[in-house]
């Protein structure tokens, strides 16, 4: 077997390591001299460690959370803070505003040819593209280019 | 059943309906082990004292969201960590350092006590002196006797990170220490 590695050295002199493999780390640190050596050395660390004792009983803190704690729900209760109430508006109007913007934004690209009479050139052309030709298709509708990626206007300018 | 005491799991739940007594309980179970950890990684008892407070604030806001997906103390200690780590670089930034751990006066007459005393500052001086992600995997590690994979879950770090940081860490260690008066060798 070969030599302990670090961690499972560090484990075993702690007590952490789990059977069956507690039994074969023992055997091998009973048979070894080195692992046994740093075993040892490691053991003794730890209980170096182990007496720095602390003593958190006289830094009881129970009461000052307690009484934020109330103090936090009392103002949860109350309501959100102005702050709060401020940025939801914030939002809710910044909301408002993009659809007002989108809505007249659509209202001009519709009103405008309804107002200047002009419709929209998508059916002007009803010439057969060149590229549903080589593909062998029908120009079946003026208002196919919307779901092709060309216009066929721009196409026929093209051609 | 009338008369058992409830889980962790149980007292976020009553917490999370209001019941501020579960909040009560809750710090009261685990207060000691909380300002040990923020005070082994902090090294000052006001700091400890600070992230303790801070710790079971956020607790209690969070419990109406709160999933037991892990221990409650694992969920705990991640708070813990990270508001000391926290602390840490604020102080970092600010140049305060954490390090400045003062050695007390022996006064004891007894040399026993007087000796205890001196190595526990020993122990304590260089486990202050290591790297900051070691330290915290140490004191998780050796004080508060979490495994490699509690530890993993508490930092957020991976499992071969967490193994790595604790051989340094004790690598470290012993070389502090086997220099010192009170030999580890």
């Amino acid at each position: 077997m070969k030599h302990l590695d670090e961690i499972e050295l560090i484990e075993f002199a702690a007590g952490n390591l789990a059977e069956p493999r507690a039994a074969e780390v023992r055997e091998h640190v009973a048979a070894c001299r080195e692992c046994s050596r740093r075993v040892q050395e490691m053991g003794k660390l730890w209980d170096t460690l182990g007496r720095w004792n602390v003593e958190p009983a006289e830094h009881d803190v129970a009461d000052r959370i307690t009484a934020l704690a109330h103090e936090n729900r009392a103002e949860s209760v109350r309501g959100p803070s102005i702050f709060v109430l401020r940025k939801k508006f914030l939002m809710q109007a910044l909301r408002l505003a993009a659809s007002v913007l989108i809505a007249v934004g659509l209202g001009h690209k519709l009103g405008e040819s309804s107002v200047t009479g002009k419709k929209p050139q998508i059916a002007s052309s009803q010439e057969k593209p060149e590229y549903l030709a080589a593909l062998g298709l029908e120009w079946s509708s003026g208002l196919a280019w919307l779901v092709l990626e060309d216009n066929p206007d721009e196409m026929g300018g093209e051609q | 059943m009338a008369g058992d005491i409830p889980n962790d799991t149980e007292l976020m739940t009553r917490l999370a309906a209001g019941d501020m007594a579960a909040l009560g309980e809750l710090v009261q179970r685990h207060q000691e082990r909380v300002l040990e950890l923020a005070f082994r990684t902090l090294g000052k008892w006001d700091l400890a004292e600070d992230v303790a407070q801070e710790a079971f604030l956020r607790v209690h806001r969070a419990a109406g969201n709160y999933k037991p997906k892990a221990r409650f103390t694992t969920w705990l200690y991640r708070i813990v960590v990270n508001l000391c780590l926290d602390e840490k670089r604020r102080r970092a930034r600010n140049g305060t350092s954490l390090e400045d751990v003062t050695v007390e006066a022996q006064t004891e007459p007894n040399g026993d006590i007087a000796e205890k005393k001196e190595i526990a500052q020993l122990v304590r001086g260089a486990v202050n002196g290591l790297p900051e992600r070691q330290r915290v995997a140490l004191v998780l590690h050796r004080y508060e006797g979490l495994s490699h994979g509690q530890i993993a879950e508490a930092t957020g770090w991976t499992g071969s990170a967490v193994e790595s940081l604790l051989v340094r860490a004790y690598a470290n260690l012993r070389e502090k220490l086997s220099k010192m008066k009170y030999s580890v060798e």
